[in-house]
């Protein structure tokens, strides 16, 4: 009788945990999902602006026509990516390019000097620190979720449920998402 | 890092634990005097005050700290920018800003909810702290609403404050021999009686100093782990314990425990024990230990960005960004 009693709440505490963890990767999934599109919102707000900034640049230095179709074509590269892996690519790409659209721009006083100019160079940099920002959450968000795809026995839940592991967004970082290596447990209380 | 924000999320559950039990043995003990109708009112009374605590309480501190409510980016547009970068790093929607006209640096979240989050900061702190360290110390307050740490902080208030209003209710009420139990009552219910009245409200505020304590200490880490830089939050710490100055605003006992650092006017001559913040050069040895490892803040300036930002020195020529990563 007894040993009846200990199988039943045995059995029931396994039926729990294997809910309760089955939800969590439900959670996370559609957490990193979520994440991953607001990444997307990013990306595409540092898409809107650069043909502005082509258009601002091309009015001071027109000639240097190579810079200006590199920057239209990693933008339209960019807009077409699908995919953490090649988003990223193509993402690093684009900043490659407008590297060197600022490096011209450099050669130009004027232009530095115009405020349209200067107000896209800021809104690039405010995007452009968005994207870090959504690509971080997006990442910590990856690392729980794909952490208990491959911990025991949670890893037992996630094959039974099919989840799979989801790629990390990185640019051309990969130290980024490198945990600090440090413990403090047991600092002084 | 994570190690530290998980065991020190178990160590508040443990507190907080305490606390249910501090409270059920005091209801206890009460009822064995006054009978049944004591536990009636001990319910009552915590469920009253939470809930005006939950759904006051943000206006209430905003009244109480002469808060200037920031409603557009235009207002402050760099605070603003900082604000929502990390709002987003954590994942939580923008919070309402405030800025507070007071001298001492200081900042606080409230807020029952991350919907409902508030995010306050001094005038006196935007002026001392430079860039960095201004975003350690809004990435501490983020932290604070992303933790659920205000909701608990309530939690724990009430509960503290409950009991003593309890102990104090029933302390009158025995001096004029309420209830009709203890006709029958023997004196060592009497003694159990009254000195638990005594130690409870003690026992009540340690636990809840504690808590807000354990809180900070995660907060630390959380922020350390949305800036990657947990540099900028210690020598924040630095400045502002430097800086504190007795506050007749921010000093109201009410909430010291949402602000970054204990405001003077709060702390008074207390030690370590009734305190709502860990000291300060504790928080920033522990800072100093997650700095530890790597500075991971060279790869953050070219990281993905296609100019630096403005103010912001580039370690390396933009030729060779990879180069920056080699620790």
């Amino acid at each position: 009788m007894i040993w009846l009693i200990v199988l039943i709440v045995v059995i029931a505490l396994l039926v729990i945990y294997a809910v309760v963890t089955y939800n969590s990767l439900v959670r996370l999934r559609n957490q990193s999902e979520e994440a991953f599109s607001d990444i997307d919102v990013q990306l595409k707000r540092r898409h809107d602006l650069i043909p502005n900034l082509v258009e601002t640049v091309k009015g001071y230095a027109a000639h240097e026509r190579q810079v200006f179709e590199n920057v239209t074509a990693a933008r339209s590269a960019a807009t077409a990516a699908h995919g953490p892996e090649a988003q990223a690519q193509a993402e690093n790409a684009l900043t490659g390019a407008l590297r060197q659209l600022f490096a011209v721009a450099e050669a130009y006083p004027d232009l530095k000097a115009n405020q349209n100019f200067l107000e896209l160079q800021n809104e690039l940099t405010d995007t452009e620190d968005k994207i870090q920002a959504s690509r971080r959450f997006y990442n910590m968000t990856v690392r729980d979720l794909n952490t208990k795809i491959q911990q025991f026995p949670s890893s037992v839940i996630a094959r039974f449920a099919n989840a799979g592991e989801r790629e990390f967004f990185e640019l051309e970082d990969p130290a980024e998402r490198a945990v600090p290596t440090v413990s403090f447990g047991t600092a002084s209380a | 890092m994570y190690r530290q924000i998980t065991s020190n999320k178990r160590k508040s559950l443990a507190l907080l634990a305490g606390f249910l039990v501090l409270y059920g043995v005091l209801g206890y003990v009460l009822s064995l005097w006054f009978g049944v109708a004591a536990l009636v009112i001990a319910l009552v009374i915590a469920v009253v005050m939470l809930f005006i605590n939950l759904y006051m309480a943000d206006d209430l501190v905003m009244a109480v700290a002469g808060a200037r409510h920031i409603e557009r980016k235009e207002e402050a547009p760099e605070l603003w920018r900082m604000v929502e970068n990390l709002a987003i790093t954590a994942g939580l929607p923008m919070p309402r800003l405030y800025v507070v006209e007071d001298e001492s640096p200081n900042a606080f979240a409230a807020g029952r909810s991350p919907k409902q989050a508030i995010v306050a900061v001094t005038t006196g702190l935007l002026e001392r702290l430079d860039e960095e360290e201004l975003e350690g110390v809004l990435a501490h307050e983020v932290s604070h609403i992303r933790n659920y740490d205000v909701r608990l902080m309530t939690w724990a208030a009430v509960l503290a404050g409950s009991i003593a209003l309890l102990a104090q209710i029933f302390m009158r009420g025995m001096w004029f021999g309420g209830g009709d139990n203890n006709r029958n009552a023997n004196p060592i219910v009497l003694v159990v009686v009254i000195v638990s009245l005594i130690l409870a409200p003690i026992a009540a505020i340690l636990i809840q100093f504690a808590i807000s304590r354990r809180r900070e200490y995660v907060a630390d880490a959380s922020a350390a782990e949305l800036t990657r830089y947990p540099q900028g939050l210690a020598s924040a710490l630095e400045q502002i314990s430097a800086a504190a100055k007795p506050s007749a605003r921010l000093g109201n006992q009410a909430i010291a425990h949402l602000m970054i650092m204990a405001p003077l006017g709060a702390r008074g001559h207390t030690s370590k024990l009734f305190s709502t913040h860990p000291p300060p050069e504790d928080r920033i040895g522990r800072l100093a230990q997650m700095a530890g490892g790597a500075d991971h803040r060279h790869e953050d300036l070219t990281e993905g960005r296609a100019m630096p930002r403005p103010g912001e020195h580039r370690e390396l020529p933009p030729e060779e960004p990879m180069a920056s990563t080699g620790l």
